[in-house]
């Protein structure tokens, strides 16, 4: 009883736990998705910054070539213009046909632009970069975006990224229509490009923000070629934000980390923490209290229990004196004292009446510890009835109920007598109790199939249908007129069935039209010593 | 007759050297001496001639400024700068800032895995703030070298101008490790911020760095390298850094040299530099007083008749006066005479130009013997080494040359040093590129605690 009970209170100590704490979990996770998408949003906001940055510079870069004067005539200016800046490692220029044009004087190259024809000629093989592409790409917007806005009718004015890879990676060229139909374009210093970008993104200001926000610049094989923010990309993996940089750039992207539950979620973990462990204490406390409540009603229970089992053996000697002594005086009465006598059958019947109590306060409390055994012996069972009979036919006859015995048995059978005799007295002090009205209660034995049965049949008001089955609970008593004034423990038939099923056989309640027929049947036991 | 034919000789080089446009009349600051190896060839077959051009930084008048100067420093502090070292760059720093004048600009970038801008381009004038700034370095850190001198040459870029001594001056003790890292690519990166007109001058610290990415980086952009090889060896590399920033004379030195027919353009010994049909263009960064920078041109003469003259070449040279911020440009034109005599041709040779080109080819087969070593191949680099050396003494007993003799001694040493196991051969290695760079750019030398 008590670990069954212990583990009960441990169920309703963990299981609201549990609830709560997936309950609030699933809060938190949800409050994290949220919190996460939101912060997500603002890191893609704040990487769209520095995109915007990175392409209002290639914008501005790509104006002031466009806007300065190429003059092919004289190759030195050309070059002059070259030295000056260092974004560009070669200007170049394709006539309306399709044609490099510039450079294309081998006689006069020089060794940088004979490798810039070595390393771009992929590129011219494959007419990627030709006048009549302008065209193309502006009804459709395949291939390679400009970064310009374009204006209808004002493409003349426009320019296009080039993007191809060669030696360190990711190769840009920028192109643009100049006057007749030719095409100008230079190619970038890819390095330069990014000591640029560089630049013009934020650095790293110490420690000082603690806001576990890393971004970096990563390339198109997945090399980070830069990166700021204070975050530890050796301890942390959550997912980072990525955006892929705009046009020409779109091989490379700005990949946002953040620690986004560090700061927010903490501190409602935190909370669902503290207040999962608050609660726990209350029903564990709680819990405790009233485990300690029960199992001290249960031992008080228990002591009361041992006290009445005790109480009752105390009282069975002074009571089995006073029935010897009472019997023995009424063996001894003269004829003339009837009136005597008659208190005599009385003190009798009264106290066969606490002993019969007595026996089921004991039977009880044994079965309650499962200390019955069965004591069979050869017992002639019509005989050892009719005894108990007896034991009642005063009191019953002072109530005008005649009791009748009918015995089939007619043999010694192995049977505990001790369970007949409590059996039958249980059901004939309900006769005597509860069916005053009857006029006669018929005991009626017999044996078949090693069962010996005995059947108690009265004519009084009978069981209610719906109190049949709740008859043998122990302790249930009948509500109502039946009951009205009779003192009673709510045991007996409870004991009397239990005795019964122990000794092999059942005690059941037989329909019957009136009054109430309980029929008992005990197996006979096997051979006795 | 050998008196007489001499005279004409010096008649025509005289000739020569009149073309020259007359110089400016603004103070002098630097001397341009524009001189040929062979004035007499051997007449009647192609010849090969070296033009020298040197510029000479004049001492600077008393009465003049110092030019401004623009700079960013940046210091690595990644986790390898821990302890001393970080401790002895600081204050290099520090130094390197109270060397600066109130109208200087500074910048003062960190870098481990991360770039900070510690000092955005300000005024030197606020020297305190600065100070104290550098002060609270800490290292720790892997290393982004490639975005710190990014945003080195961007701090500097806020306030370039052609009056100004633009420079970054980077300081690594470590590999680059975050961003590019060849030397191909700094190599490209010094280049097109040289064009810009910043200069990226280089300070190795210990023997962990890329001397080779280091090397490159200063060489593209014209800028000095130096290896420091102690902490305490940093704050001379600063202090010969910033004596060079405090001292330039003029800067956007362009070096054209025009051939006329008859005269083939080769190449130019140990720079870069621009060739295209006839023409030959280079540039230079900076000139510093009292400093003498040269280029070697390599040129081939057609064969030349028995005392004619031929013009080989016109050289215009073109430079930022930093006093006066005033833009001079010069021309000088040189001229060989052909001759049968190989007695006169001899006695012709101008041995300097003579021993800086065998110091220059000197320079060309050492960085062969450092390739061939590169691969492992240590037997063969040790024997280009060898003739290195023969070929050094040789020329310096013919052209009567301490400084080849010199080298050859040191070419000799490195035999030794080509047999170090690789982990001695780092030190080595170091010293070998910084010399390398030293001769090829005409860097001043640092003193060096040895």
């Amino acid at each position: 009883m008590k670990p069954k009970l212990l583990v009960v209170y441990l169920a309703l100590i963990i299981l609201p736990l549990v609830v709560l704490g997936w309950l609030g979990a699933r809060a938190i996770s949800q409050e994290r998705e949220m919190v996460d998408s939101r912060v997500r949003g603002l890191v893609t906001e704040q990487l769209r910054v520095h995109d915007t940055e990175i392409s209002s510079m290639l914008a501005a870069w790509t104006q002031e070539w466009k806007q300065s004067s190429w003059s092919l005539q004289d190759p030195t200016l050309v070059r002059q213009a070259l030295r000056k800046d260092g974004r560009i490692d070669q200007f170049f220029s394709v006539d309306p046909d399709g044609i490099l044009v510039y450079p294309n004087d081998m006689a006069q190259m020089t060794a940088r632009e004979k490798e810039f024809l070595v390393r771009t000629e992929s590129v011219w093989a494959s007419g990627a970069i030709h006048p009549n592409q302008l065209e193309d790409s502006d009804r459709s917007s395949a291939g390679f975006k400009s970064l310009d806005n374009k204006m209808p009718g004002q493409f003349s004015n426009d320019g296009q990224w080039y993007e191809w890879f060669w030696g360190d990676g990711l190769q840009l060229m920028y192109w643009w229509p100049a006057e007749s139909g030719a095409i100008y374009g230079v190619e970038i210093n890819r390095v330069r490009m990014l000591a640029d970008i560089i630049g013009e993104l934020p650095d790293t200001p110490g420690t000082v923000y603690g806001d576990n926000i890393g971004t970096q610049l990563v390339d198109e094989s997945g090399n980070s070629l830069y990166q700021w923010g204070d975050f530890d990309y050796d301890t942390t993996s959550a997912m980072p934000t990525v955006l892929s940089l705009a046009s020409p750039l779109g091989s490379w992207s700005l990949r946002g980390h953040i620690d986004a539950f560090t700061g927010s979620s903490s501190g409602s973990v935190l909370f669902l923490g503290i207040s999962l462990v608050s609660l726990a204490l209350v029903v564990a406390g709680l819990g405790t209290y009233f485990f300690r409540e029960n199992t001290r009603e249960l031992r008080e229970a228990g002591q009361r229990v041992n006290f009445v089992n005790h109480v009752s053996h105390e009282l069975k000697t002074p009571l089995t004196n006073i029935r010897m002594y009472a019997e023995l005086m009424q063996d001894e009465m003269e004829p003339g004292q009837e009136k005597a006598g008659g208190r005599l059958d009385v003190i009798l019947s009264e106290s066969q009446r606490l002993s019969r109590l007595i026996t089921n306060v004991l039977t009880f409390n044994r079965k309650q510890s499962k200390g019955l055994t069965l004591r069979p012996s050869m017992v002639d069972v019509d005989a050892h009835l009719q005894r108990v009979i007896d034991n009642f036919r005063k009191s019953l006859e002072q109530h005008t109920i005649a009791i009748k015995l009918d015995t089939r048995v007619a043999q010694d059978v192995s049977i505990d007598p001790d369970i007949v005799e409590q059996i039958v007295s249980n059901l004939l002090s309900n006769v005597e109790k509860y069916a005053r009205q009857s006029n006669e209660v018929i005991v009626s034995t017999s044996l078949a199939n090693g069962m010996v049965e005995v059947s108690v049949k009265d004519n009084g008001p009978g069981i209610p249908l719906s109190e049949r089955a709740a008859i043998f609970d122990p302790f249930y008593r009948i509500q109502g007129d039946l009951t009205e004034g009779v003192s009673g423990t709510g045991i007996g038939l409870s004991i009397a069935r239990d005795l019964a099923q122990l000794h092999g056989g059942d005690l059941t309640l037989v329909p019957a039209e009136s009054g109430a027929h309980f029929k008992v049947t005990l197996a006979v036991q096997g051979e006795t010593p | 007759m050998q008196k007489s034919k001499m005279k004409k000789w010096m008649a025509g080089m005289v000739a020569g050297i009149t073309m020259a446009m007359a110089p400016m009349s603004q103070a002098k600051l630097v001397n341009v001496d524009v001189e040929i190896s062979n004035p007499v060839i051997p007449a009647g077959k192609t010849a090969t001639t070296y033009v020298q051009i040197s510029l000479t930084g004049l001492p600077r008048p008393i009465e003049t400024r110092r030019a401004d100067v623009n700079i960013a420093i940046v210091l690595d502090k990644s986790g390898s700068m821990q302890g001393q070292k970080i401790q002895h760059a600081k204050q290099a720093a520090i130094k390197a800032v109270n060397m600066l004048g109130p109208n200087d600009i500074v910048s003062i970038i960190t870098y481990d895995t991360n770039v900070r801008v510690l000092v955005p381009a300000t005024k030197a004038s606020d020297r305190h703030n600065i100070i104290n700034a550098i002060h609270q370095i800490q290292a720790g850190g892997s290393t982004a070298l490639f975005g710190g001198v990014s945003k080195g040459a961007y701090e500097v870029r806020k306030f370039i101008s052609e009056n100004r001594v633009n420079r970054v001056i980077l300081m690594s003790d470590g590999l680059a490790n975050h961003g590019p890292s060849t030397p191909g690519e700094l190599g490209a990166l010094g280049r097109s911020l040289g064009s810009e007109g910043i200069t990226v001058s280089t300070i190795g610290l210990g023997l962990d760095y890329n001397e080779d990415l280091m090397t490159q980086l200063a060489m593209n952009s014209d800028g000095n390298h130096m290896f420091a090889e102690t902490p305490e060896d940093v704050a001379r590399a600063f202090q010969a850094e910033l004596g060079d920033v405090l001292s330039v004379v003029a800067q956007g030195v362009n070096i054209v040299f025009t051939c006329p027919d008859g005269v083939r353009p080769v190449r130019v010994l140990g720079r870069d530099a621009e060739i295209s049909g006839q023409r030959m263009r280079l540039s230079m960064n900076q000139l510093y007083t009292e400093q003498t920078k040269f280029v070697i041109l390599e040129v081939e003469v057609a064969a030349t008749a028995v005392g004619h003259q031929r013009q080989v070449g016109v050289a215009q040279v073109e430079y930022t006066n930093m006093h006066t911020n005033s833009n001079l440009k010069q021309n000088y034109a040189v001229v060989v005479q052909g001759e049968s005599s190989p007695q006169a041709v001899e006695r012709n040779i101008n041995k300097d130009i003579m021993a800086s080109v065998i110091h220059m080819q000197g320079v060309a087969n050492n960085k062969r013997a450092l390739a061939l070593r590169d691969e492992g191949r240590v037997e063969e680099a040790k024997e280009v080494l060898g003739s290195n050396v023969i070929f050094l003494d040789e020329n310096a007993a013919r052209y009567d040359s301490k400084k080849l003799k010199d080298y050859g001694l040191s070419q000799k040493g490195q035999v030794q040093l080509f047999d170090q196991d690789e982990a001695e051969f780092k030190r080595s290695r170091k010293m070998i590129k910084e010399e390398q760079h030293v001769i090829e750019t005409q860097q001043r030398v640092t003193p060096k605690k040895q």
